[in-house]
């Protein structure tokens, strides 16, 4: 019954955490600057989930190299304009060839 | 405020429903890769969701909470038996976030009937974003750019819940999960690279980097919401000289 009061709880505030700009923006407009900061702002939050992946979100944690050459890897293809198939295929590639002799 | 983002005149009009098929499909096939890149992740809340207590409403939560770290958060809170109340408002605040996400599509919307916003915004997350900001720099009408929304929101939806129902029975692989997950990182990588050719980007992308790493020993559990800030006001203000 708790997990339901929970799940229940957290759908509804997000849903409403989300909704709220729509409605905003709807009724006040949005200015080119705040949605090129916006745009910014998200792709700043998917580059920090990237770094925490990567450095792990511990205090304490260290970098895998395994995990430092795919991620390297993948931003070089990534910047050649390869599709994310090819990012996620090589970088796991070159993240096998280091992880798997070590293992 | 006059020069703000309104709904153009065709906001209101629909593509012809052969347009809106190719524009659903299209959007469906850009999520596709990141639902597989994923699939890793969805899989580690499939295992928390198959160690809950209450299976069900934990499963239930995948389509209500809407985003992975935000569910495994309220799980793994539960499980290590904290207080409901303080688990239920971490959890929020995990998914604070989207509102940003949700006030840079906001414009996409504008116009649209209530119902339309209701769906976007209950599907709001990193990925279905990042396929809606890309299709937004193509010229396009509202409408398509919608449609196109849409498909990335089923596609996502429903492979997401597909891969959590698998993890939630198979429940976790020793040394799979860990192994599967650099997916994750390489998938989101694949959305920020393309960013730094904006103006501003290699700004952003720079100032989100540092923050994140300084701020994770400090402030653990602020740091996403710091690095967005930062990349926000780096990415503005470089990309407002530039112009």
């Amino acid at each position: 019954m708790v997990v339901w009061l929970c799940v229940l709880a957290v759908g509804a505030a997000s849903l409403a955490v989300r909704l709220l700009p729509f409605l905003a923006v709807e009724r006040f407009g949005l200015p080119p600057r705040m949605a090129d900061a916006l745009r910014h702002a998200g792709t700043g939050a998917v580059t920090a989930l990237v770094v925490l992946a990567v450095v792990g979100s511990g205090a304490g944690s260290r970098p895998d190299p395994a995990v430092l050459l795919a991620v390297g890897v993948g931003a070089l293809l990534a910047w050649r304009g390869r599709s994310m198939l090819w990012v996620v295929g090589a970088g796991g590639c070159a993240y096998a060839a280091l992880s798997l002799p070590l293992a | 405020m006059a020069a703000a983002l309104r709904p153009s005149p065709r906001a209101g009009r629909s593509p012809a429903p052969a347009g809106r098929r190719a524009e659903f499909r299209a959007g469906a096939r850009a999520a596709a890769p990141l639902v597989v890149g994923l699939a890793p992740f969805a899989l580690l809340v499939g295992a928390a969701v198959g160690g809950s207590t209450d299976v069900l409403a934990a499963w239930t939560g995948t389509l209500l909470v809407y985003g992975g770290s935000a569910q495994l958060t309220l799980l793994q809170m539960l499980r290590d038996g904290a207080a409901a109340w303080t688990a239920v408002l971490v959890t929020v605040l995990v998914n604070a976030r989207l509102a940003v996400y949700s006030t840079s599509l906001a414009p996409v919307f504008a116009g649209a009937p209530l119902r339309w916003k209701v769906l976007a915004a209950a599907t709001v997350v990193e990925p279905t974003w990042a396929v809606a900001e890309r299709r937004a720099r193509e010229p396009t009408d509202p409408v398509g750019a919608r449609v196109h929304y849409a498909g990335a929101a089923v596609a996502m939806t429903v492979g997401w819940l597909a891969v959590v129902t698998v993890g939630s029975v198979v429940g976790r692989v020793d040394g799979l999960a860990t192994h599967l997950a650099v997916a994750v990182p390489l998938c989101l990588l694949a959305l920020v690279v393309p960013h730094v050719r904006r103006p501003g980007g290699l700004a952003a992308v720079v100032a989100a980097v540092v923050t994140a790493l300084a701020a994770r020993p400090l402030l653990p559990g602020a740091d996403v919401l710091l690095a967005m800030a930062a990349a926000g006001i780096a990415g503005s203000v470089v990309s407002r000289r530039r112009s």
